[in-house]
């Protein structure tokens, strides 16, 4: 610990020291209870709730003044019929949607809860994605637990132009736009390090660097788009520390921020945090590996 | 997900996130960015299914305090030029270390105090924050260059 790391670590202490109490409870929240629903199926329920509101003033219309001259043909149902099969789309299960489009829960006592959808747009995260969690566990099929791949010393260095890249080396995922290519994901490619070899790359300046490998963000960059079918792929459980076996479409699923298959471990937590270890035999890509910490010594 | 799981997950990390939201965006708009981080979270659809809540809201309140710098132009020219120590004559913190502080970033804030204060690791922080381990390190080590250089 370094007089710097004192410096550091007092700043924050003095910010803290100053912060103020917790806030108290934020107002009740009007949410929808489903996270699966798309955007355009809330917008659906949300026109049956109109289609309600207009049935049920055509009904107080008809009790007052008869039959609307517009609406009143023999192939139409009657507009009582209209209100009481109208709610029944926007609260229980279609043939298409087996879950309920749209259910309102309120989640405390205060007379203002928050309803607009831009408020509710406005404060979600938006530049980050939490790890992908499974929804329920499944013990056939893809996610069957591998080896975690072995971190080198130090990753192949970027091979240099019109050279193939061979052996294994890291990458992160790229943080920008992906390529249009179907399965494709895009890397950044950098040499890696760790252990020893990391110490004696970075030095000990900043011994977070080699925790648990160092990456040499500050040297050659590499761009690559890579086809991710047909190698085999190995992702982490950032939950358990284990790796598991994916496909390529399950790759591209998990990077999108997509619930993990219902093959996934009970508890499964992806992120693309991690980096990968790509291995290459002579330019061909032969496999793709999330590494874990690397072991000391 | 009902209200009283909302509720303990407040009681929960509330305290917590206060601390945080202190040392990243000071500590005259801790209380209210947290709240406001909270109401996005439980208004955000896909929150019943957050599997790591504490890191979630790790996530929300760094992009809260990123919302206000980034919506309140005339606060971000203000801060630019006199450090923010108008913010914090109250807050009984150092004009000096509020400096030191208003030099970085959000995020490398957020990445220092995972590091420093919370002594998480770098797969941690990067887990927390959810970046990646290489932006985890190229953060801290930005930030630190930093605040050497003011700290002389």
């Amino acid at each position: 610990m370094n007089d710097l790391d004192n410096q550091i670590r007092r700043a924050f202490d003095e910010l803290v020291d100053a912060a103020p109490p917790p806030p108290s409870a934020p107002s009740p929240i009007v949410r929808f209870t489903s996270d699966r629903e798309p955007r355009s199926t809330r917008l659906l329920a949300v026109a049956a709730s109109v289609l309600v509101v207009a049935a049920l003033g055509m009904v107080a219309y008809t009790q007052r003044n008869g039959p609307a001259p517009t609406i009143s043909t023999s192939d139409q149902p009657s507009s009582s019929e209209i209100a009481t099969t109208a709610p029944s789309a926007a609260t229980t299960p279609t043939a298409e949607n087996s879950e309920p489009i749209l259910i309102r829960e309120e989640t405390g006592g205060s007379p203002d809860p928050v309803t607009s959808t831009e408020s509710i747009a406005s404060v979600e995260p938006v530049d980050s994605n939490p790890p992908v969690t499974a929804l329920e566990p499944s013990p056939s099929g893809e996610y069957q637990v591998v080896p975690s791949p072995t971190f080198p010393e130090a990753t192949e260095p970027i091979p240099a132009l019109g050279r193939d890249y061979d052996g294994v080396h890291f990458a992160y995922l790229h943080e920008g736009p992906m390529p249009d290519g179907p399965l494709q994901l895009r890397f950044d490619v950098v040499q890696a390090y760790s252990g020893q070899a990391c110490i004696d790359r970075f030095g000990d300046d900043s011994p977070d660097v080699c925790t648990p490998f160092g990456t040499d963000v500050t040297g050659r960059v590499d761009q690559l788009d890579l086809a991710v079918t047909d190698i085999p792929i190995s992702v982490r459980n950032v939950a358990s520390d284990a790796n598991y076996r994916i496909s390529g479409t399950e790759l591209i699923a998990l990077v999108n921020g997509s619930t993990a298959s219902p093959s996934a471990p009970d508890g499964f937590m992806f992120s693309s945090g991690y980096g990968f270890l790509l291995t290459f035999d002579n330019g061909t890509l032969t496999g793709i590996d999330q590494p874990g910490a690397p072991q000391p010594g | 997900m009902t209200m009283t799981d909302d509720e303990a997950t407040f009681r929960e990390h509330a305290a917590e996130l206060t601390r945080y939201a202190a040392a990243i965006a000071g500590p005259t708009d801790a209380d209210d960015v947290v709240a406001d981080a909270f109401a996005a979270a439980f208004a955000s659809s896909r929150w019943p299914a957050i599997e790591d809540r504490r890191a979630y809201l790790y996530q929300a309140v760094l992009n809260q305090v990123r919302d206000r710098h980034r919506s309140n132009s005339r606060r971000q020219r203000r801060e630019a030029t006199t450090h923010r120590t108008d913010d914090t004559s109250d807050s009984g913190v150092r004009p000096e270390v509020l400096a030191v502080m208003n030099a970085l970033t959000t995020r490398q804030r957020a990445v220092l105090f995972c590091l420093y204060w919370l002594d998480l690791d770098v797969l941690q922080t990067a887990h927390r924050l959810d970046l990646s381990t290489r932006t985890v390190q190229r953060e801290s080590q930005t930030a630190r260059r930093h605040m050497k250089a003011l700290l002389r």
